[in-house]
């Protein structure tokens, strides 16, 4: 529990603290805050990795928590791990806000060492601390794949394959197949593991080249492997949280999720398609291989629709006629389904190479990731703390706080993002300071839909809060 | 012969590919195949460690903080082969060898650490480090026509 709430708190946090910076971003987007150019690159740079390290955080709480119920894990292995996250955070932060870092979490090669306007010690303290969250990231994926296999005897036993393809001999013997909780800390494991050594490899091929500018580095084998790294972590902060619906969502309904054989399925092919979607985010780079370009996109499609079907389909299900309460954790878990779906939906859509030569570096990219993190893997978060917080005082939120909480994270979600999609489709550009027309309109709009988010975030800390303070009538889930 | 033996033979045999820089002393390699050619030391390092250390799958593993040099040990092997060293490691044999026998060292520490806490985790560490020691040949010192 102690892991958990430490890794929760500390991602919810830096969640919190980027929001500000987003909605700051915004306001200048629309010409309601002067900020200069290189200070919003500066905090653009900020804000990209601090909320996916924030997801990530948090997601990895809530996993290693749930992975911890069925095997016994070593705490203070997390707390090491969670050393490096935050020595990482901190590293970030001082390389933007006293250093001035401005070339973006993508850190494309070689844009972090060629006409910066800031020192050279503020890119190497970035790599460095983006490096030190990879190996935190790697030394929890590690331990929990490595108890998983304790547990399981192997990989094919951890990711159901008997049970598959045996089933009756598998159900004959009295086994049972992993659990949905396992299956997604299973792939969240091995492809943690697959992009993290991708990610320190052009990490440390980066470092070099700061330390000993006579390293060359390939530009296009940088931005493969920056970019299987950095979608793969981003997309499996979903699969962290995902894992939360398993366990939370039957202790709402009151009715088991098991694992079947086509969850299992899907998860193989998340397992395997996760680590090669990212190819959808090299379409414009032609001298790529062309093969590639058509395995990136039937990649997106079959890494994320068969998991959502199943997850959604088998959710719904449970909640279908259950008599669930709809206190704050359960909204929060259904709306996150939602959230989920629109947001893999917009970026499968942006996947499709048609779609991605009009949608490609449009504001729809950003569109579908706040989707995906604000609507649907912070909403798991914060199902799964509220889902906990009600059990143990076994009370919920009055209806007036829900209404509040409610307008503001889904209402003001929908005023934030919505405007992200219209720009995107009528064709502004990401990641411009000063945006082409409609641009600063829709940044103005979107601006109060995130105020309205801010006012939904504190109602719910006010009431996580008072859940946390009131009376432990029983243990937590 | 069992596992463990065997692993004593594959790292002998390592070992002793890892003296190659005293028979061929002058040899200019490119950048990218000496990568591939440390790759292979890497993997007979990683194997050795693997086979070394293995236990069967039923025991329970040891120390979650084996975790700690499994994870940093690749980092290691990775900073090691830093590209503009190879020019000097080439009129260097001793140095070269020793380049070598660090590289081995790492990917044995990397596999058999995490073999030590979970069997069957060391192939995964192991495939994860050859993965990185493979895709270094194609852009870590070395550009293939597309700038520096």
């Amino acid at each position: 529990m102690k892991i958990m709430w430490t890794y929760i708190v500390a991602g919810l946090t830096i969640f919190g603290l980027m929001l500000l910076v987003g909605i700051g971003l915004r306001a200048s987007q629309a010409g309601w805050l002067p900020i200069d150019p290189g200070t919003f690159y500066s905090l653009l740079s900020l804000h990209g990795v601090g909320m996916i390290t924030a997801m990530a955080i948090a997601g990895l709480g809530l996993l290693w928590y749930l992975v911890d119920r069925d095997i016994q894990l070593d705490a203070r292995l997390a707390m090491l791990a969670f050393v490096f996250f935050a020595l990482g955070v901190l590293a970030v932060i001082v390389s933007v806000i006293f250093g001035h870092y401005g070339a973006l979490w993508t850190m494309l090669y070689p844009l972090p060492f060629v006409g910066t306007t800031w020192p050279s010690w503020a890119t190497g303290l970035w790599l460095i601390g983006v490096a030190l969250v990879m190996l935190g990231f790697m030394l929890i994926c590690a331990q929990l794949l490595g108890a998983i296999l304790r547990q399981y005897g192997g990989l094919g036993s951890a990711l159901g394959i008997d049970y598959v393809f045996h089933r009756k001999r598998f159900e004959a013997a009295g086994k049972h197949p992993p659990s949905p909780q396992i299956l997604a800390a299973t792939v969240v494991s091995i492809d943690g593991l697959i992009g993290g050594a991708s990610g320190l490899l052009v990490g440390i091929a980066m470092i070099a080249h700061w330390l000993d500018p006579h390293v060359v580095i390939d530009p296009l084998w940088a931005k493969n492997l920056t970019y299987q790294f950095g979608h793969t972590f981003a997309n499996l902060t979903m699969y962290m949280a995902v894992a939360g619906i398993y366990v939370a969502l039957p202790i709402c309904t009151k009715r088991a999720y098991h694992s079947s054989v086509p969850l299992v399925v899907a998860c193989w092919g998340t397992l395997v398609f996760v680590i090669i979607a990212y190819f959808h985010h090299l379409y414009m780079d032609f001298v790529q291989w062309p093969a590639v370009q058509y395995i990136g996109e039937i990649s997106s499609y079959l890494a994320a629709v068969p998991v959502v079907v199943v997850t959604v389909f088998g959710g719904l299900m449970l909640i279908h006629r259950s008599g669930m309460k709809w206190t704050l954790g359960s909204t929060f878990f259904f709306a996150g389904m939602v959230g989920w779906i629109v947001g893999g939906s917009a970026a499968i859509l942006d996947a499709t190479i048609p779609f991605n030569v009009d949608l490609h570096n449009t504001l729809w990219v950003p569109a579908h990731f706040h989707t995906y993190l604000l609507e649907g893997v912070l909403l798991f978060i914060l199902g799964w703390v509220f889902v906990s917080l009600e059990q143990r005082a076994d009370s919920s939120s009055n209806a007036f706080v829900r209404w509040i909480v409610g307008l503001g994270i889904f209402g003001g979600g929908a005023l934030f993002l919505i405007p992200f999609y219209i720009a995107g489709a009528a064709g502004v550009p990401r990641r411009y300071a000063t945006e082409p027309a409609p641009g600063p309109f829709w940044a103005g709009v979107a601006t109060l839909g995130a105020l309205l988010v801010l006012v939904g975030v504190l109602a719910a800390l006010v009431e996580g809060i008072r859940l946390a303070r009131a009376p432990a009538v029983r243990a937590a889930e | 012969m069992n596992r463990r033996n065997i692993g004593f033979v594959v790292i002998a045999l390592t070992a002793l590919a890892a003296l190659v820089p005293f028979v061929d002393r002058h040899a200019e390699l490119p950048i990218w195949q000496h990568h591939l050619l440390h790759a292979a030391l890497m993997a007979g390092g990683g194997i050795a460690g693997i086979l070394v250390s293995a236990r069967p799958r039923s025991t329970s593993g040891g120390s979650a903080f084996w975790l700690l040099p499994a994870t940093i040990a690749p980092l290691l092997a990775m900073l090691a082969m830093w590209p503009s060293a190879y020019g000097y490691f080439e009129m260097h044999p001793i140095g070269h060898a020793i380049e070598h026998f660090t590289l081995i060292a790492l990917a044995f520490t990397a596999t058999a650490s995490a073999e030590c806490y979970a069997a069957g985790l060391g192939w995964i560490v192991g495939g994860a480090m050859i993965f990185m020691a493979v895709a270094a040949a194609r852009g870590f010192g070395v550009t293939f026509g597309n700038g520096s």
